[in-house]
């Protein structure tokens, strides 16, 4: 079964294309990483996944549900963590996730031990009744984490979720991660991280200017690039032509430093 | 670096500000910032420019009509008082406007990191202060200057150069207090709203804060009509009692008035100790103005790199939660965001600034014989128009949990009820208060109140309609949050659909009393309409709407 399905996604943003004829699939069970430099649309894929931006062209389905023509369907479905932390900041964790609760129309007792389970796994209990504002961002980020868990969907979208995030954190996180899909959920990860999407990710998709430029596992990626025992980081560079691209900038800044 | 230099630095840290200041007041535009970064970058140029304007427009008619006022009504009282009275009166209008129409920019400010990158920087801390200050001075420069610079040259002009002279001293001491008061409150403020203090004396504290605050917001624009009364008024006080000029010249920024006054070619004062006590304590003030721009300075810098403290943890409670149905946790949201932000709490306060509003206008129509039913439509007519604002003020709720939102299965629809259910309440109000005050002041028949009643249907109509016109126009029919303080362009269409919607009925019986002459018929007429156009944003508006 198919738990994402992207296909022919175009989104341009005036002149610029951000998405360029995107297609990819998420199977039921894996962890899908999107990788791809800073503004390369990874972002904007996902919000027109999740039906928070209309593309020009193209489709987008959750678990067969059409996620444009029927975003809230297709939402119930989905644990999303965006990459902005815009939460309600006037609220504290408890409001938020009686708000979270009550929307999503989730059974009191099973939801009481649910979010128990996971304050007390993320260390969160001392921070529960303080205004979100106050958190820091690591904070903010387990919010976004129990809330997005919550109800315990089927698919779980990730947008950058590591960005800021101290050791242990992190390390919760990942651990989060293999268990949902061990209990038999999937996960769409977007990351610039390559030792976490090498380490974590079952397959993933290279997004480049907005193309897809490569997919697969590691293997089908070392396949394609023809480097046998290079690393994802390695891959990623050739896949997306910044190789000699990196290697000039290091050198101009090594000029830049030494003087 | 040189003052120019920093000027412009200063510029470009307010920019920022303000940049920071709509993107946080509207995280809806977040996702959206790249579809067309023009028309944001648009929106930030003329919400600030409409600000400003309007700032401005305040502060030229306070001026214009203050001197008016004092300079030429030979009807209040006599001239040394009256110019004593209208000097430090502009003064304290002044210091109003400064204050509060600058108090949510201000609280902004120091959550902005505008100042972060240049606290980096190879500055010197004087530099920084200066910068800090340079900053949050240019988001107010307008009606700073302006009243450094209209009013002074106004009575140079009219008064003397004297008198000019002491005005331009006086409103630069008015300048210096404001920006130090504002500093002050918005630290204090700041904290106490961000405090996750759920005690009901906390609550309360929040909130009568806030509606003071958005009260006194929209009275400033209400202040100018009711300038003549308020000077006739405060020199009739000081007349019923010896010795109150002389107390009053003490005072800040009274001293600075009677000092004006006594400069004035062909004014005197028969107690001399009036020029002379208000001459030694504008000395003082103006020493303390002096000391309060550099406390500034100080504050700001802190405040602006360092931020408001306000974590905390409290007490650890039990974990679990009340889950309620989805309409409801909406309602509740909104409810407990309302008691915790100076822009929600307008919902509050709506209803009694409509009274405030609306007593002296219907006490002046009574005054002329029975109240008919066109003062109840007049009436009304006003309260959709703020109806209308009520539910943006409503939907100013969300301009935090974006990152919320974008995850949950919620509807526009049921987002827009939510926001309609909580406009109900201050709309039904304002109509009972309209009924109750029109009882007061000799209906031509018992028939008039029930116009108010009759209307309170609208308050499902006009939340419903004002809601999705905002909705299309700023998300495309998407559920988004809009904010007032940034963006005053929303709050004027809000107001014409609000009114326009509301028209019906009342145009219904209007029409009806004209042809037939019976209040009956015309009751009925408007029942009608109000059903139709209740009916019709019941089933048509979710159509307009978006997920």
């Amino acid at each position: 079964m198919v738990a994402v399905s992207v296909e022919r996604l175009v989104k341009s943003f005036g002149s610029l294309v951000a998405v360029n004829n995107v297609t990819f699939e998420v199977r039921e069970g894996e962890i899908y990483g999107l990788l791809g430099p800073n503004g390369a649309g990874k972002t904007t894929t996902i919000k027109c996944l999740m039906g928070l931006l209309d593309p020009d062209s193209g489709s987008t389905h959750i678990y067969h549900v059409n996620s444009l023509e029927n975003p809230i369907e297709a939402k119930k479905l989905v644990g999303y963590v965006p990459e902005e932390h815009q939460l309600y900041d006037s609220l504290t964790p408890r409001e938020l996730f009686e708000f979270i609760a009550s929307i999503r129309q989730l059974p009191k007792d099973k939801t009481n031990k649910r979010i128990g389970e996971m304050v007390k796994a993320l260390d969160f209990e001392k921070y529960y009744d303080s205004m979100i504002v106050t958190l820091s961002q690591g904070n903010k980020q387990k919010t976004m984490l129990i809330s997005a868990l919550l109800h315990a969907p089927k698919l779980l979208i990730l947008d950058e979720p590591f960005s800021g995030l101290d050791v242990r954190t992190s390390k919760i996180i990942k651990d989060i991660i293999q268990i949902h899909v061990d209990n038999g959920g999937s996960v769409l990860l977007s990351t610039h991280v390559m030792e976490v999407a090498q380490g974590l990710c079952d397959r993933v998709g290279i997004i480049d200017d907005g193309v897809l430029v490569g997919e697969g596992t590691l293997s089908e990626l070392r396949a394609q690039a023809k480097e046998e025992s290079a690393t994802l980081e390695k891959l990623f560079l050739r896949l997306t032509e910044q190789e000699e691209e990196v290697q000039v900038g290091v050198d101009a800044l090594r000029e830049a430093l030494s003087e | 670096m040189n003052f120019r230099e920093r000027w412009r630095l200063a510029g470009i840290i307010a920019l920022q500000m303000r940049f920071d200041g709509f993107l946080k007041n509207n995280p809806g535009n977040m996702a959206r910032i790249k579809e067309n970064p023009e028309k944001i970058s648009r929106s930030i140029r003329s919400s600030s420019r409409v600000n400003s304007i309007l700032s401005v427009f305040m502060i030229i008619m306070l001026a214009a009509l203050t001197i008016g006022v004092t300079g030429f009504d030979a009807s209040i009282g006599d001239l040394n008082v009256r110019l004593a009275v209208g000097f430090s009166f502009f003064m304290v209008l002044a210091f109003v406007l400064i204050f509060l129409l600058n108090l949510t920019t201000t609280t902004g400010f120091f959550t902005s990191g505008a100042m972060k990158l240049p606290s980096i920087l190879p500055l010197s801390r004087k530099e920084l202060e200066s910068l800090a200050v340079l900053a949050f001075t240019r988001v107010f420069i307008a009606p700073a200057i302006l009243t450094v610079t209209l009013f002074p040259a106004a009575c140079f002009v009219l008064f003397g150069p004297l008198a000019g002279f002491v005005a331009l001293i006086g409103c630069l001491a008015t300048v210096s207090v404001s920006l130090r008061s504002l500093i002050g409150f918005s630290r204090w403020f700041e904290t106490k709203m961000l405090s996750s203090d759920e005690s009901k004396i906390g609550t309360i504290v929040r909130i009568a804060a806030t509606i003071g605050l958005v009260v006194g917001i929209m009275s400033v624009y209400m202040l100018s009509s009711y300038i003549p009364y308020i000077v006739q008024g405060v020199i009739m006080f000081a007349e019923s009692f010896n010795g109150t000029y002389l107390v009053l010249s003490v005072l800040f920024p009274f001293s600075f008035g009677f000092l004006a006054s006594a400069v004035t070619p062909g004014v005197t004062f028969q107690d001399l100790m009036i020029p002379l006590v208000s001459g030694g304590m504008s000395l003082l003030y103006g020493l303390i103005a002096l000391v309060f721009y550099r406390q500034s300075g100080k504050l700001l810098r802190g405040l602006a790199i360092g931020g408001v403290s306000t974590g905390r943890t409290g007490p650890l409670r039990e974990i679990s939660i009340e889950t309620r149905t989805p309409i409801i946790a909406v309602i509740r949201k909104d409810l407990k965001m309302a008691t915790k932000s100076v822009g929600s709490a307008i919902v509050y306060a709506i209803p009694i600034f409509l009274m405030i509003m609306l007593y002296p206008m219907i006490r002046g129509m009574s005054q002329d014989g029975p109240l008919h039913s066109i003062t109840a439509m007049t009436a009304i007519a006003y309260a959709n128009l703020f109806g209308g604002l009520t539910v943006v003020s409503v939907m100013m709720f969300d301009t935090q949990g974006a990152s919320i939102h974008e995850g949950l299965p919620l509807s526009s629809r049921l987002v827009l009820k939510g926001k309609t259910a909580i406009s109900i309440i201050p709309y039904t109000m304002t109509m009972l208060f309209i009924a109750l005050l029109l009882s007061l002041f000799n209906p031509i028949t018992p028939l008039v109140i029930l116009i108010p009643i009759l209307a309170i249907p609208l308050g499902y109509a006009v939340p419903m309609s004002v809601g999705a016109a905002m909705y299309r126009y700023k998300g495309g029919g998407r559920a988004v949050a809009i904010n007032l303080a940034a963006d005053q362009k929303m709050a004027l269409i809000a107001g014409f659909v609000g009114a326009v919607v509301g028209l019906g009925p009342l145009l219904g019986f209007g029409i009806v009393m004209i042809m037939t002459g019976s209040q009956i018929f015309s009751l009925a007429t408007q029942a009608l309409v109000t059903f139709g156009i209740v009916l019709m944003a019941h089933f048509q508006i979710p159509k307009l709407l978006k997920d």
